[in-house]
């Protein structure tokens, strides 16, 4: 159990699970996407958050632009879907001796054989092909090759893309293909485990393109990721991470050279009272060399980190528990706190659970942020200028009455926030279809906040089937509720369920019905109208479960949204999956 | 169309309830099978019928349902096609079979298809994105017969129409095949 806890801080900085995860039924389990890949996953488990603004989630500055969940940033700009090209280290902890994952994906109405036939078609549309095989020959070797090359949501930049790529000469920017996907590489790994001691080294090589949050800009690179790991139980961690990435459009019209190196040593340890904690200390060196595009910086740092967890429980005349997480330190010049105390009360099926949450964040002098100047204009730049005083605080209240095969409840989530950024747009052009932008992201100096209202419940359906719904409401506050660039839909309802049938095929279906959207800070608002959200996912298990095939059909019914100004209209996505195993 | 997409995915799932467990891989079939592929609607215009193969096979799934995975490939050719096309499809799906053997099983499935035009065949000046290879994804129904020949080898002999969910419309193709199968298990 230890082990979990500690294995499982990281994620647990910010939020701690929901109470009574561990013996929740099927329906209060997330969504089950069985075909869908990681970059679905965000935004198929809660579509009412997308645009990820949610207290649970972090605020809204938090999780868009300081890091707020405690991951490492993996490359000039805090995470995104697209930006998520680190090393993954998910094939250590499988346990078999062979598993193979294939899945291919299509967002449904390519031309093909009509592009032939008519004069007049439609645009390509982006397909998805992952691939890896994990292996272990001998009881204490796993070795890992896979293949990740996703061109989703990516086609209206795609003349953006063969624009630049052919102003820079190169025709080689993915695996295989002819798009100019947002990701493909190939990933290599190996890990070797002995008396509870893990030694793992990893590697993947391709093409990235990354699109600025600030600008809009799209940028290619070619280069690879690496990472060590040697982990010691659950005592001492040290893990190193090798970045090179570089713009390979050597005839373009800029070249920028973009190198992070990286130690880590993490010591984890326990104390009385239910404490779990680990310490990072490390050496950190970005470095960015640019002739023009960006402005060059070389940061060494030495990033610290102390993380926290205690789970206290009150003595057993009294049905309370507390949990507490927390985390605070130093990283890329900037400082962070951050606090988060739950409480959970039990009576027989009434469960009740109170969250209070708190962060802050404050850059040192000599911070360095992106700063975008584009090659073809040196008078337009794109940056990013985080707030001094970085704050926010956040609560939820929930209730729920959980019987053996039903569970209702209802909960309340309030969110308040100082300095979240607001993008102060100067101009706007564009570039091959897709917009581009200068100005720069400025901390406000106003409060934004939040609350949400949120009724829920849930069942079994006999003992091979479950179901769930639920409906909710957001409302925001503050000068900034008009100026925040991502404002997520006001209201949600819908539900869903699942049935195991006896031949072994599962069929799980969701529908939401959510409100508008608002985007802005790209010329007038960007309104997306209030649409449905649906999936289908069939999934039949072969050999005692050792092979899965599984088809998804996702955003099934209704019309295509488009919910960014340069983003790719939802709309309707086949994915196909393979899943085998052998033990 | 996509509806019909559903109904198809939807008809997968709710074939298959029942009490007991799937008897998936306890009977096992191989058949090699040929015929001809003829392009409907407005590729009829282009591509001429061409010769189509494929291997197939089918198993036991739940009480007359069998299940089967299938790949099919072609060249498809015509008149008025700026390029031949290499069209390749797999394809996984149900069948009912009914007792008896003389009347066809009608059967449903889901398909990714694969389409490629070599370069070398692209007239000088066009460019078209299936240079590259394109997929996408469509279902077909189907009627299959089987005549027993002694109690491993068989004969079949089938109706399909693939229906692939391109735009701006949807490519219909029809086939007809005849083909030979021996009973693995």
């Amino acid at each position: 159990m230890k082990t979990v806890f500690l294995s499982g801080l990281m994620a647990l900085a910010v939020s701690a699970p929901p109470a009574g995860a561990e013996e929740a039924g099927r329906w209060a389990r997330p969504w089950d996407f069985p075909a869908e890949s990681e970059f679905f996953r965000d935004r198929l488990e809660q579509p009412w958050n997308h645009f990820l603004l949610d207290g649970q989630q972090g605020f809204i500055a938090g999780r868009e632009f300081y890091q707020a969940t405690g991951e490492v940033s993996p490359f000039l700009w805090p995470s995104q879907p697209y930006l998520r090209f680190g090393t993954d280290r998910a094939w250590q902890s499988d346990s078999v001796p062979l598993a193979v994952r294939i899945q291919a994906g299509n967002e449904i109405g390519d031309p093909l054989l009509q592009e032939l036939a008519e004069t007049e078609t439609e645009d390509n549309r982006t397909p998805l092909l992952l691939g890896d095989v994990s292996w272990a020959p001998l009881a204490e070797l796993r070795l890992h090759a896979g293949l990740d090359q996703n061109d989703h949501f990516s086609y209206h930049t795609v003349p953006f893309r063969q624009g630049l790529a052919e102003r820079g000469g190169r025709e080689d920017l993915q695996w295989f293909g002819d798009n100019f996907p947002p990701k493909s590489q190939v990933n290599l790994g190996g890990a070797y485990t002995h008396r509870g001691a893990i030694l793992a080294a990893q590697y993947n090589q391709g093409w990235w393109w990354t699109q600025s949050p600030a600008s809009g800009w799209v940028y290619p690179w070619e280069g690879f990721n690496a990472d060590f790991l040697y982990r010691t139980g659950d005592d001492f961690e040290l893990s190193l991470v090798e970045q090179r990435w570089d713009s390979p459009l050597s005839q373009g019209f800029y070249q920028a050279h973009w190198r992070r190196s990286e130690i880590d040593m993490g010591f984890l340890g326990a104390s009385e009272g239910d404490w779990v904690w680990r310490l990072d200390v490390g050496y950190q060196r970005r470095e960015m060399v640019s002739d023009s595009l960006f402005q060059p910086f070389l940061e060494q740092t030495y990033p610290t980190r102390f993380r926290y967890r205690q789970v206290w429980n009150a003595p057993d005349s009294l049905p309370l528990q507390m949990v507490s997480t927390g985390s605070m330190g130093f990283r890329e010049r900037m400082i962070h706190a951050q606090h988060a105390s739950e409480f959970r009360e039990k009576w027989g099926p009434h469960q009740a659970r109170q969250i209070l949450k708190a962060y802050y964040r404050h850059p040192m002098q000599g911070y360095r942020t992106p700063t975008e100047s584009f090659a073809e204009d040196s008078s337009w730049s794109a940056a990013f200028h985080p707030g001094q005083q970085a704050r926010g605080l956040s609560g939820e209240l929930e209730y729920r009455e959980r019987r053996k095969a039903f569970e209702a409840g209802l909960s309340g989530t309030y969110a308040m926030e100082w300095e979240a950024p607001v993008f102060a747009l100067e101009g706007l052009d564009t570039v091959d279809g897709a917009l581009i932008r200068r100005g720069a992201y400025r901390g406000s100096a106003h409060l934004l906040q939040n609350a949400v209202a949120r009724v829920f419940a849930g069942g079994n359906l006999g003992g091979k089937g479950f179901w769930k719904t639920q409906a909710g409401w957001r409302e925001f506050w503050g000068k900034n509720a008009d100026s925040m660039e991502f404002r997520p839909s006001r209201g949600w309802v819908g539900g869903g369920g699942g049935y195991a049938f006896p031949s072994d095929l599962r069929l799980e279906l969701d529908a939401f019905y959510l409100g508008g959207k608002e985007v802005r800070g790209w010329g007038p608002v960007f309104r997306i109208p209030a649409h449905f959200e649906n999936n289908l996912t069939l999934e039949q298990s072969l050999f005692g479960d050792r092979l899965k095939l599984s088809l998804t059909a996702l955003h099934a019914f209704g019309e295509d949204i488009r919910e960014q100004p340069n983003g790719n209209p939802l709309r309707f996505r086949i994915l196909a999956g393979m899943v085998g195993t052998v033990y | 169309m996509k509806r019909i997409f559903l109904l198809v995915c939807a008809a997968l799932g709710l074939a298959s309830p029942g009490r007991g467990e799937s008897e998936l891989l306890r009977t096992l079939f191989l058949e090699g099978e040929g015929g001809v592929a003829m392009p409907q609607g407005n590729l009829s215009r282009h591509f001429d019928p061409v010769p189509e193969f494929g291997l197939r096979i089918t198993s036991a799934y739940y009480g007359p349902l069998l299940a089967h995975i299938l790949v099919h490939g072609a060249r498809l050719d015509g008149p008025e096609t700026p390029a031949p096309v290499w069209l390749g499809a797999g394809g996984v799906g149900l069948e009912y079979r009914p007792a008896r053997a003389w009347l066809p099983a009608p059967g449903i499935g889901v398909s990714l298809n694969y389409g490629r035009v070599l370069k070398a065949d692209v007239p000088a000046g066009r460019e078209f994105f299936i240079e590259d290879g394109e997929t996408e994804f469509g279902f077909y129904p189907s009627l299959r017969w089987r005549i027993p020949l002694g109690r491993t080898w068989f004969l079949t002999a089938d109706l399909k129409e693939d229906l692939v969910m391109t735009e701006p419309k949807y490519s219909r193709t029809g086939a007809a095949h005849l083909g030979a199968g021996w009973r693995l298990k």
